[in-house]
């Protein structure tokens, strides 16, 4: 079958075309379900500032076109086919939510249109990332030598989409901010080291299948630095961004907003660490 | 060029396919990215007037009966909240009195648990006196911020 032809980079076929956007409308639910049936993410669909909700639509577009350097769902070569892929990502994740919740009657036809436009958007962002994702781990296995080997940058934003795939999923649920309230200070600093811990040994030392050593050779102080530390920090940001786009940190204090970043940042962070396995 | 060689020949395809099939996007995904990116381009822009324009202010509710019905369990008031404002609000409480004259002679109250700006949503009241006969006021008792 042609679509197996990886040695050469071509234009596909429109049948391949096809099954590509088959696949993609395959991941784009798998990835999204949760969140398709999280009520709290619903709500956000109109409560949500337009500016911040234009914004990580906005955000989520390069963020695809980079992400389908080392994935998604065909054998991309230039920049202008990745920002095709990312496009056609982006509607196969608005068209499927938007049937999903046409058939659940969360979006009906007299509805608003800042409502119905607002709940779909929250959807699309991990959406398009199952979309994306969705040759990586339906599609036909690629041989690694395809695969471009990310570099210390590239490995960093693969841990940030990691992290905003999962953070995502959580982010709009009020479970965050009730743990983080119901959360001791020394409770905290116990979630942070262990987080730490688990990224640092789920890349580096546990060996999943897909992960390797980013450096063969350098030292545990150098690679827990390099890698867990400032992926850990780039979760945080990642997840101070969530938080503020979901209205989560409006009026709340910095010990507050800290609070719901750390607890938010678990997800985030087994996110970042297993990016390396499913992106 | 065939389109569908013999899996044999893999690696004469290879070198033959390299040379005459371009690198790129075929025509259908070109066809759904277009679409793709102008229906973000409207959904972006649509989001950005509509956060520009937006006053956060108070909800403006208004509270209208649609019908009555009779049922075993008393007399149901349809109505509908609509927010005239660009403000969502949550957990809106809607209040129902039957007044006769000055005298309130019988209330009842429901929870909306939102009612997203410029929208309305439905609910019903119960009272076991026909509304009919006295003079009904609805309106929303108060709401939350979302």
């Amino acid at each position: 079958m042609a679509s197996t032809d990886i040695t050469v980079r071509h234009a596909p076929t429109p049948r391949e075309f096809w099954i590509g956007l088959g696949r993609a409308f395959a991941g784009a639910l798998i990835f999204a379900v949760p969140v398709l049936m999280t009520m709290e993410a619903w709500a956000l669909g109109f409560h949500l500032h337009s500016l911040r909700l234009a914004l990580l639509l906005a955000v989520t577009l390069p963020m695809l076109v980079l992400l389908h350097k080392y994935g998604g769902f065909r054998q991309t070569a230039a920049l202008r086919d990745r920002v095709a892929d990312a496009f056609v990502a982006i509607l196969v994740a608005a068209v499927a939510a938007a049937a999903v919740f046409f058939i659940f009657g969360i979006v009906t036809v007299e509805m608003p249109l800042r409502e119905v436009i607002g709940k779909i958007a929250v959807q699309v962002v991990p959406g398009s990332l199952g979309a994306s994702l969705a040759r990586a781990q339906l599609g036909t296995s690629l041989l690694e030598e395809d695969i471009p080997e990310p570099g210390y940058t590239g490995e960093l934003f693969l841990m940030v989409v990691g992290a905003l795939f999962l953070s995502v999923n959580i982010a709009p649920t009020e479970e965050v901010v009730l743990i983080a309230y119901k959360m001791q200070p020394w409770q905290e600093i116990a979630l942070v080291v262990v987080t730490l811990a688990l990224m640092h040994a789920f890349v580096y030392e546990f060996e999943f299948r897909g992960s390797h050593s980013p450096e063969p050779g350098a030292g545990f102080v150098s690679i827990f630095f390099r890698y867990a530390i400032v992926g850990y920090v780039l979760v945080m940001l990642v997840n101070l961004y969530i938080l503020w786009t979901f209205g989560r940190t409006d009026g709340a204090g910095f010990s507050e907003t800290l609070s719901a970043v750390v607890v938010l940042s678990f997800p985030g962070a087994l996110g970042a660490a297993v990016a390396r396995l499913i992106l | 060029m065939t389109k569908n060689p013999a899996k044999g020949d893999k690696q004469q395809r290879s070198d033959n396919k390299a040379k005459t099939r371009k690198p790129g996007t075929s025509i259908a995904e070109w066809v759904v990215a277009g679409i793709s990116s102008i229906v973000l381009l409207a959904v972006l822009s649509y989001l950005v007037v509509d956060g520009v324009s937006t006053r956060d202010g108070t909800a403006r509710i208004i509270v209208q009966p649609l019908a009555v019905a009779v049922t075993e369990g008393g007399y149901v008031v349809e109505f509908a909240a609509a927010n005239r404002a660009g403000k969502s609000v949550a957990a809106v409480e809607i209040k129902g009195e039957l007044r006769n004259g000055d005298e309130v002679v019988e209330e009842s109250s429901a929870t909306l648990d939102y009612v997203p700006q410029k929208s309305q949503r439905k609910g019903a009241l119960i009272f076991s006196r026909d509304p009919e006969t006295y003079d009904l006021r609805l309106f929303a008792g108060g709401y939350s911020e979302p």
